[in-house]
């Protein structure tokens, strides 16, 4: 559903989609099948090993405009080299040769972070240096104890799950997008986020040296001091590419009374919490507690209820 | 541990310090009606689920709405505090959210207000990946949001920055307010519901806002 919503509204992934997975064939077809069903999108599947250079090669993966490689559930060290494998397969097999290819590379930690120093997507990417310049971008994208941390924040700020959602999903909401088409050079921040009456500007991206290997730096919510530079792009939120660019003239300047306005504390957390532990018997919540106590103001209470008490505190 | 003679059994000696909140442990069964009328007597702001994902992912859901289902028939009998909470709990299937948002509505009779916080882990890994995919320099801007030392979005009452009773007020003036602040203004959450919040609807800039005198009008910040 997220291809489908993305190929709306970023007018990406508007080309056939090859699902290719060491599973049953049929199986696989059923179930991309249900949950494809009314999305409008062109899938193929096919039986094979996401590594295995000649599985790849039967796909077209080397002439794949978007590559997405999604880890399996294994031991780390078993991930690293089918990840390492992978990346080198593709890079023989031609990605990024005659046509700019992005790969995208899910992992669940950060793989330069890994205590055993397995081969990272970094290293496997860039590992032998290239003869040629190669229009090949791969990205990783690890998922760490993200989801710890937004369950933490819900918890703490009713109705934060919708908004979260809202942003990171494709969907009717808004999402994020980085401006184009106008040179803010020399500009304050304060007077370039003026240029956009439909988006919210959250932030500065400032491209890397060389895209390919270096994916830039944002600074989101900066002072309104921030002096930017001539290659800095805003970052923003908004509905469509359409309303990321910016107008000619800017909004007008708020009124003096904005200045006068104090600003009080008004509680909008939850201030007592119950974590009820379902799940195994040794688990362990240390996660959760640890993103709760990130974020919660001072006299959070938080209560734990669990089968057994005694594993927790083990852990914890 | 029997589910029918001891329910709950607290270890105060067990309590500590984390960050800037306060930890109790309590055994208990968290699928047993028991353990939640015990916690009825105590003030609660939110209720976690928390640890399903170990469960197979139907099972998971399923035990989502059986806890519903038990957190609504003791808030309707024994609930002591009356000002209400909120369920947060990672979701597996959209079709488990349409039966859970059933009970919620169903449930706006109940003498304590519930609403529903759920998060479906697989729906936004999947539309982080897409949106990187589609655009790389996005990559960037997540990390930013997801990592320890990043940014992150809160929701802040509008009384706090004195935009309640002022009649009409333009975004771009909400903007400016809150930039006086070091945050960012992204957009409004008209809280009728859980079911139904209206954020960033309301960013154009020169469209009006009007913040009452209610409690649930809050903004959406960073």
């Amino acid at each position: 559903m997220q291809i489908s919503e993305a190929s709306k509204e970023r007018g990406s992934f508007k080309c056939p989609i090859v699902v290719l997975a060491d599973v049953d064939k049929d199986e696989l077809e059923e179930r991309v099948s249900q949950d494809s069903e009314g999305l409008g999108l062109r899938i193929f599947t096919r039986k094979g090993c996401t590594h295995d250079p000649m599985d790849l090669k039967r796909v077209a993966a080397a002439t794949a405009k978007y590559v997405i490689w999604l880890e399996p559930e294994e031991d780390e060290i078993s991930v690293a080299a089918r990840r390492a494998c992978a990346i080198a397969s593709l890079k023989a097999l031609g990605a990024g040769h005659d046509e700019t290819a992005k790969m995208v590379v899910q992992t669940s930690h950060d793989s330069m972070k890994s205590a055993f120093q397995l081969t990272d997507v970094p290293l496997a990417f860039r590992t032998p240096p290239p003869k040629e310049r190669r229009r090949l971008d791969v990205i990783e994208m690890y998922e760490e104890e993200n989801f710890d941390r937004l369950l933490a924040q819900s918890a703490l700020q009713p109705g934060l799950s919708a908004i979260i959602s809202d942003v990171l999903q494709h969907n009717i909401g808004p999402e994020f997008y980085v401006s184009h088409a106008h040179d803010f050079g020399g500009e304050l921040y304060s007077t370039a986020r003026r240029h956009f009456d439909s988006a919210a500007v959250c932030g500065v991206f400032t491209p890397g040296a060389d895209p390919q290997f270096d994916h830039g730096e944002v600074i989101l919510n900066p002072p309104d001091d921030t002096v930017l530079r001539k290659e800095d792009r805003l970052v923003l939120l908004c509905n469509s590419e359409k309303q990321a660019v910016a107008k000619a003239e800017p909004l007008p300047s708020s009124g003096i009374w904005v200045n006068d306005v104090q600003r009080e504390h008004v509680a909008c957390q939850s201030e007592n919490v119950v974590v009820l532990c379902f799940g195994e018997e040794s688990y362990t919540d240390s996660g959760l507690v640890d993103s709760i106590a990130m974020f919660a103001p001072k006299g959070t209470n938080v209560t734990i209820v669990a089968k057994s008490v005694k594993s927790i505190t083990t852990h914890a | 541990m029997r589910d029918d003679i001891c329910m709950c059994r607290s270890y105060p000696d067990m309590s500590k310090s984390k960050g800037q909140c306060s930890v109790r442990y309590v055994e208990g069964n968290p699928a047993s009606f028991n353990t939640l009328l015990k916690l009825s007597k105590q003030k609660i702001d939110s209720i976690v689920l928390a640890g399903l994902e170990d469960l197979p992912p139907k099972l998971a859901d399923a035990q989502l709405i059986s806890s519903l289902i038990q957190i609504q028939e003791a808030a309707s009998t024994k609930w002591k505090d009356k000002t209400g909470f909120t369920v947060v709990s990672p979701l597996n299937f959209t079709e488990t959210k349409q039966v859970a948002d059933h009970l919620i509505s169903e449930g706006k009779s109940l003498p304590v207000p519930i609403s529903l916080d759920v998060l479906l882990p697989a729906e936004l890994a999947s539309g982080i990946l897409v949106q990187v995919t589609g655009a790389p320099v996005l990559d960037v801007i997540f990390k930013d949001l997801m990592s320890e030392p990043g940014s992150e979005i809160f929701i802040r009452h509008a009384a706090e920055f004195g935009l309640v009773g002022k009649g009409p007020i333009k975004t771009y003036e909400v903007a400016d307010i809150l930039r006086r602040h070091g945050e960012t203004f992204l957009g409004c959450v008209a809280f009728i519901t859980h079911l139904s919040p209206a954020p960033f609807q309301d960013t154009q800039g020169r469209q009006e806002l009007c913040y009452g005198p209610s409690w649930n009008e809050r903004v959406c910040v960073h």
